[in-house]
């Protein structure tokens, strides 16, 4: 039982709480959290001095100023706010591959953890057929329930295609919006689907989950190819030339991608799922400033 | 029920190909990937056309059906009518008689038959070739040969023998090949009328390839020569065969091909000319020839022996008459003379008798049959063959002998009886037979008058000529003994052949003088051009009878059979590669 409850090792929880997410995102939410605001509140942080005008609060009068100077200045703070990250995950079958759900787990799960542990509100939701209330905490407490949940989750079921239902799942007024992904969808449908996320967020990122499998397929002789998703199966002769075609066709995916979530401002990251989640965690999101 | 080609057996490969097929057809390995997004996309690129998808998907059925239908249409036997030669079998009639050297503008006319016949061999299309060749005699130089390059091998090493074509003889032959087979004939000839072919004409066509030509011909008809007092008396006739008179020369050369004589003639148009030359040089062969501009050589000159005294037989009145008639019957100048008169007798005549002083006193060659100065003594044991060169037509093993007499010094022992010797030839080259008729039943054997002859013909054997032969004559002569076998040449000191003895002498076939080289002095002889082979008829190329019908179409379905078979076998390959790349598509 409790293995099934935790996906991340447990040593890495203390490691996991050192990061946060970050974003430059303005939108916050409405409730006080750890993070700066560009207002003015009744943080411990300070911001700067002005002058009293009437109508301001006399409470905030620097009084150690005025004896100076004798005059009033209002010391002002700033405010601290909570950010609202939401974190969608691709639950649709060509997800369900070992190493694949694995990972894109893990990482769901040590996001989630980071978030919650900045007093941020986290909310958690994937494509379902039936209609599961999707996951909305705040506060560190809820990290074990979260990391429950994503633990609990099915082998992926849904047939459909992710994109097609992903915008039903989205609460709205994010600050951040995570979407793990394999992005193995026809171009297209993920132009409609990016296309209505600025509206929900502020700041998107799209993680591509991909195996090497798919970088580069080693396949040889002849394969019956088995779509998770459709079942559609297809007989293929594996050749130089097959593969050559195939990477040709994957790269003018990925950069169909890449231009489509630059013209929508979304940051993409592709990650290889074989190189595993502590690479991918302590490398390369660090690197890209997703989180620090 | 029974199977035609048998041979074809080994087609049985062909369903065991498809059933191992079958059995190792493709096998996919089923793999799941997330999406086949992009292999979906691959494949469609193959999948343009609906025409050619559909295609695509019933590719197997299509490629099985097809060769389904190749092989029922091998199965038909489809051929096509190409001008080949029809005919069950094939025989070419190649004359290679002397008249086939004239020519014909740069080739002659056995040259231009070459090369029809090479022609010919290319349009064969698989069918066997009988070549027979007409000169004196039939002969076979291929038979039922499908092999091109032999064929044309053959047809390459074909030669002029010289020797007139024998037709009626080669009618019969070629009757006895052809049996009951439809048969396509080819004669290559000069000149020959259908009627010499023969009636027969149910299956068989005879197709004839004559020289349609006239030629001009000066022949030298005839050449003789006569040594007489004032030397040599020639004469030679010769026949201008053209419409034109025309102007010729006549050398004569002798035996070491030197010129003697030269003479200058007007010849007549159609008109034979005698030509007569006296008081020649002496020598053992004359060559006359003509310097004529006309279109066949082979008659243009002609060679002739000088008649020496021919050698007499003189046979003694004191022996058994049977000797004398077996004599007579051998050579009919052969003449009984008392045992006086021998002793007068001029040199070169082979004298028969019993006297055996005269092995010392005479020159002539003598065959001794028994002595007069010593008796017989009695005699037992088998008669003994030590040197068979006397005997090489007849054995006498088998005789009885009673009595013998005594040897002969400084003689060679031929044969024995017992341990004595019975025959013997001394170191001049006399032949001494050691017994009596009557002490022997030898006179009743076959063997007796053929011991005569060789006898007769050894003894003569240091003539100076051998005769006058056929192109490519076989004739048993007798030649002087030469342990390193016997050569011909030519008067030019060319060599012509070895021959083993006279038993085997065969002459050659271009006419002409020859010499065989022995020990002492060349033995000339000729060979001389048939008369009929000096005048060039008109011939005409003809074709005569027919083939019966189901004969005559000509099935050339080989090259068919074939390119069917590559063809199915390809599908087959084909078929393999479309099953590995798309496997059963129901």
């Amino acid at each position: 039982m409790n293995i099934k409850n935790t996906i991340l090792p447990p040593e890495w929880s203390s490691k996991i709480r050192r990061y946060c997410l970050q974003s430059h995102s303005k939108i916050r939410g409405q409730y006080k959290g750890s993070h700066r605001s560009q207002r003015f509140g009744s943080s411990l942080e300070f911001s700067d001095f002005r002058e009293y005008h009437s109508g301001d609060d006399v409470r905030q009068i620097d009084w150690n100023v005025y004896a100076r100077t004798e005059k009033y200045y209002i010391k002002r703070f700033l405010d601290e706010q909570e950010m609202r990250v939401h974190i969608l995950l691709d639950t649709t079958k060509s997800m369900s591959q070992e190493v694949k759900w694995m990972v894109a787990k893990q990482l769901t799960v040590a996001l989630g953890a980071m978030v919650l542990n900045q007093d941020d509100h986290l909310s958690f939701s994937f494509v379902s057929e039936k209609n599961v209330p999707p996951f909305r905490r705040k506060g560190a407490s809820f990290q074990k329930a979260f990391e429950q949940i994503v633990a609990q989750l099915e082998e992926p079921t849904i047939a459909g295609d992710f994109t097609d239902h992903a915008m039903k799942v989205i609460p709205k007024d994010l600050t951040v919006l995570i979407i793990i992904s394999d992005g193995l969808e026809p171009i297209e449908k993920w132009r409609t689907f990016l296309k209505q996320t600025p509206k929900v967020a502020g700041d998107i990122r799209f993680l591509q989950i991909q195996t090497t499998q798919e970088i580069a397929p080693a396949y040889t002789g002849d394969v019956e190819l088995l779509d998770m998703e459709t079942k559609e199966s297809l007989n293929v002769s594996m050749s130089q030339t097959v593969f050559n075609s195939y990477q040709q066709l994957r790269e003018r995916h990925q950069s169909q991608l890449i231009a489509l979530c630059q013209q929508y401002g979304i940051s993409f990251l592709p990650v290889n799922m074989n190189d595993g989640i502590q690479y991918i965690l302590f490398q390369q999101l660090l690197k890209l400033h997703w989180i620090g | 029920m029974g199977f035609l080609n048998l041979s074809f057996l080994w087609t049985m490969i062909m369903p065991l190909i498809v059933i191992i097929y079958y059995f190792f057809r493709k096998k996919y390995i089923q793999q799941s990937v997330s999406s086949t997004l992009f292999w979906r996309e691959i494949m469609k690129e193959t999948k343009v056309s609906p025409y050619l998808q559909h295609l695509q998907q019933n590719a197997l059925f299509y490629l099985q059906l097809f060769a389904l239908l190749l092989m029922m249409f091998v199965l038909l036997q489809p051929y096509i009518k190409t001008k080949n030669i029809s005919g069950e079998q094939i025989i070419w009639v190649v004359d290679t008689s002397s008249t086939m050297l004239a020519k014909e503008e740069n080739e002659t006319i056995f040259e231009k038959h070459k090369n029809e016949m090479l022609a010919l061999s290319k349009k064969l299309g698989g069918k066997a070739v009988t070549i027979v060749t007409v000169g004196a005699e039939p002969k076979i130089v291929l038979q039922d040969e499908k092999n091109r390059a032999r064929i044309e091998r053959a047809i390459q090493q074909l030669q002029v023998t010289y020797s007139h074509e024998d037709w009626p003889n080669t009618m019969d032959f070629l009757q006895s090949i052809i049996g009951k087979k439809s048969t396509a004939v080819y004669i290559f000839t000069d000149a020959i009328e259908p009627k010499q072919l023969p009636k027969r004409t149910k299956n068989i066509k005879w197709i004839v390839q004559g020289s349609e030509k006239k030629h001009q011909n000066i022949s030298l008809q005839r050449f003789g020569a006569i040594q007489s007092a004032e030397g040599i008396e020639a004469i030679a006739q010769i026949e201008n065969q053209n419409p034109k008179s025309q102007q010729t020369t006549l050398k004569i050369y002798n035996a070491d091909q030197e010129e003697i004589a030269r003479k200058t003639i007007n010849l007549k148009a159609n008109h034979i000319t005698k030509v007569r030359l006296d008081n020649l040089k002496s020598t053992d062969a004359l060559t006359a020839r003509l310097t004529a501009n006309d279109e066949y050589a082979a008659d243009q000159s002609m060679s002739t022996l000088l008649a020496t005294d021919s050698s007499q037989i003189f046979v003694d009145q004191s022996l058994h008459q049977l000797i004398s008639k077996a004599f007579q019957s051998i050579d009919s100048s052969a003449s009984t003379i008392s045992s006086n008169q021998l002793e007068s007798i001029q040199s070169k005549s082979i004298l028969v008798t019993n006297h055996t002083d005269l092995l010392h006193q005479s020159k002539n060659p003598i065959l001794l049959i028994g002595r007069d100065d010593k008796k017989a003594l009695k005699v037992d044991g088998e008669v003994k063959i030590i040197d068979p060169k006397l005997f090489s037509y007849a054995s006498i093993e088998d005789i009885y002998v009673e009595k013998v007499y005594p040897k002969v010094r400084n003689a060679k022992t031929l044969v024995t009886v017992g341990d004595t010797p019975l025959i013997q030839q001394t170191e001049n080259g006399h032949i001494v037979v050691l017994m009596d008729l009557q002490m022997t039943d030898w006179a009743l054997h076959p063997s007796f008058p053929l011991f005569l002859w060789s006898a007769k013909e050894k003894l003569t054997a240091h003539n100076s000529q051998l005769g006058t032969f056929k192109p490519g004559e076989k004739r048993v002569v007798s030649l002087p003994e030469s342990k390193k076998g016997i050569d011909i040449y030519t008067p030019n000191n060319e060599y012509i052949k070895s021959i083993a003895d006279g038993g085997s002498f065969v002459a050659p076939s271009k006419p002409g003088l020859y010499y065989v080289k022995t020990d002492s002095d060349p033995l000339y002889f000729v060979v001389a051009l048939e008369q009929q082979e000096k005048t060039l008829s008109e011939g005409t190329s003809f074709q005569y009878g027919e083939l019966s019908k189901q004969n005559t179409i000509n099935k050339d379905n080989s090259i068919f059979s074939t390119i069917l078979i590559i063809m199915i076998l390809a599908l087959l390959i084909v078929e393999w590669e479309v099953q590995r790349r798309y496997g059963f598509t129901n």
